[in-house]
């Protein structure tokens, strides 16, 4: 009697912490998001850098129109890859549905204490299988890593300059990416590749490194 | 001297066949400029497809530069073709209807009478080349306007609009070398014939094995293949590398001017000696 009375009170305390967790986790992230839907519309300066092994382009400048909630509309001198998606609407994406929350504990990013919060969608067919963000006191996200079924694993790192609304001046993106796989007939890239050239499919990391300026809001 | 290249040149000019030349070329790049008209992002969509799962692409990716790119291609299949037709013809031609006999008792020495057929297939090859970029440009710009160039090589090299006109010109006149060697060697071929026929077939064949060896066999004859001058045939792409490789280019450029040289002497000195009995 008196182990099953000692059970009920682990087991009842344990809930409880797991509770406040989740709870203090989705306040957390609850927080962040209203800080990002309070940013209006607004037009800023991009350099874009990207990282890939395989491919090489020079860096990219333009302009980046935002409309809320989370459309992105590009304005860039030439071609350019750009992240499939901008980093508002990977949390939209995250956030909209159902999701549970915990609090992992803190970790500083860039030197900025964060706490971690865990997000695991409720709903199994869920694009996103798992997302990890890093948010700071002032309800900034500085890091994110996203799991997704189809379309890869991605970390997005932060970095935020002076301006009033939680916008960054610089947005780190790395993904996954495999090696490009093509016929040289359809290519035209007629003579062999080489010896030293990687495995093809060979999946490898890449970046993408996106610096914003001469933010203009729209009121 | 340049009283028997105008002669030389307006024999070209005369004959329907040096017409053939430009016609396919047209068609070629009609054919492909409107197929990337009518189904370009769908082909485009396929060599994407990787690439698409990670990225947003911003910007035109069928341009006046990539279709240039691609039609460059044509260059080491179609035109060595087309030029055998005229080159190939330009000594056995004559040799076979007898016109080469009477040209013979003209006032010139054989010598100048190789050397003005030589530059007179040369023009054709340079005019040919020519007109391959130019329609293939005119065209790409008015259906599809300027752009960068995104080259599927090693990798995927995108290069801004105002970087790809030197690497086109550059590439352009090393196809042109290229093209020289064929329209050498065919010249070589026509002087040891009396056939219209057999330097063209000829010169064809040699290609044809040559490219063959160079692809089915590049692991065995490896230590042969920097001596081939079809393996520099597809040289011009280097141009065309984010770091261009200027050692290999010049390799290139040095093989196939020393095959230019050796081809034009061969041909000569057999000239020279060829009894003319047609």
């Amino acid at each position: 009697m008196k182990k099953f009375i000692l059970l009920a009170c682990f087991s009842f305390l344990f809930s409880g912490f797991g509770y406040t967790q989740s709870a203090f986790a989705d306040s957390l992230m609850k927080g962040a998001m209203a800080r990002m839907k309070k940013i209006p519309a607004y037009v800023c300066d991009i350099r874009v850098l990207l990282d890939v092994e395989w491919i090489n382009i020079k860096e990219r400048t333009g302009k980046v129109y935002f409309y809320p909630p989370d459309s992105i509309n590009y304005e860039i001198k030439g071609f350019a890859f750009l992240p499939k998606k901008g980093y508002n609407s990977q949390m939209n994406a995250v956030t909209e549905e159902k999701y549970v929350a915990l609090h992992l504990g803190k970790e500083p990013v860039s030197d900025v204490s964060c706490d971690i919060v865990k997000i695991i969608p409720s709903d199994i067919e869920s694009e996103v299988v798992l997302g990890q963000f890093w948010i700071d006191k002032n309800l900034n996200i500085r890091k994110m890593t996203i799991i997704t079924k189809d379309e890869g694993n991605y970390s997005i790192l932060l970095e935020y300059g002076a301006e009033k609304y939680p916008v960054p001046r610089k947005v780190t993106v790395t993904f996954d990416i495999k090696s490009q796989e093509l016929p040289g007939a359809m290519t035209g890239d007629l003579e062999d590749a080489g010896e030293d050239e990687k495995p093809k499919g060979e999946k490898s990391k890449g970046s993408i490194v996106i610096y914003y300026s001469n933010y203009v809001f729209k009121k | 001297m340049m009283t028997l290249l105008k002669i030389e040149l307006y024999k070209i000019l005369k004959r329907p066949r040096t017409y053939i030349g430009f016609g396919a070329i047209l068609l070629i790049v009609l054919a492909l400029e409107f197929a990337f008209f009518a189904e370009g992002e769908t082909l485009i969509g396929l060599v994407f497809q990787n690439l698409d799962s990670v990225f947003r692409m911003e910007g035109k990716i069928i341009s006046v530069n990539f279709l240039t790119y691609m039609l460059l291609n044509v260059l080491i299949i179609h035109v060595p073709i087309l030029i055998c037709l005229v080159t190939g013809d330009i000594i056995s031609g004559e040799s076979a209807n007898g016109s080469l006999r009477l040209l013979m008792q003209r006032p010139y020495s054989r010598i100048k009478i190789y050397m003005a057929k030589w530059f007179a297939g040369i023009i054709y090859t340079i005019a040919l080349v020519l007109f391959l970029g130019l329609v293939s440009y005119t065209l790409g710009y008015l259906l599809f306007g300027d752009g960068d160039l995104i080259v599927f090589r090693r990798g995927v090299h995108v290069f801004e609009a105002d970087d790809v006109q030197w690497r086109f010109i550059y590439a352009f006149g090393m196809g042109i070398l290229s093209m020289m060697v064929v329209a050498s060697l065919s010249i070589m071929i026509s002087s040891f014939t009396n056939n219209s026929i057999g330097p063209i077939v000829g010169t064809i064949a040699i290609l044809i094995v040559l490219n063959i060896i160079s692809t089915v066999a590049a692991n065995v004859l490896q230590p042969v293949l920097p001596y081939l001058f079809t393996t520099h045939f597809i040289k011009w792409q280097y141009f065309f590398d984010t770091s261009v490789d200027w050692g290999a280019i010049r390799t290139a450029g040095i093989v196939q001017a020393a095959y230019i040289v050796l081809f034009t002497t061969i041909g000569l000195i057999n000239f020279k000696r060829k009894d003319i009995l047609t």
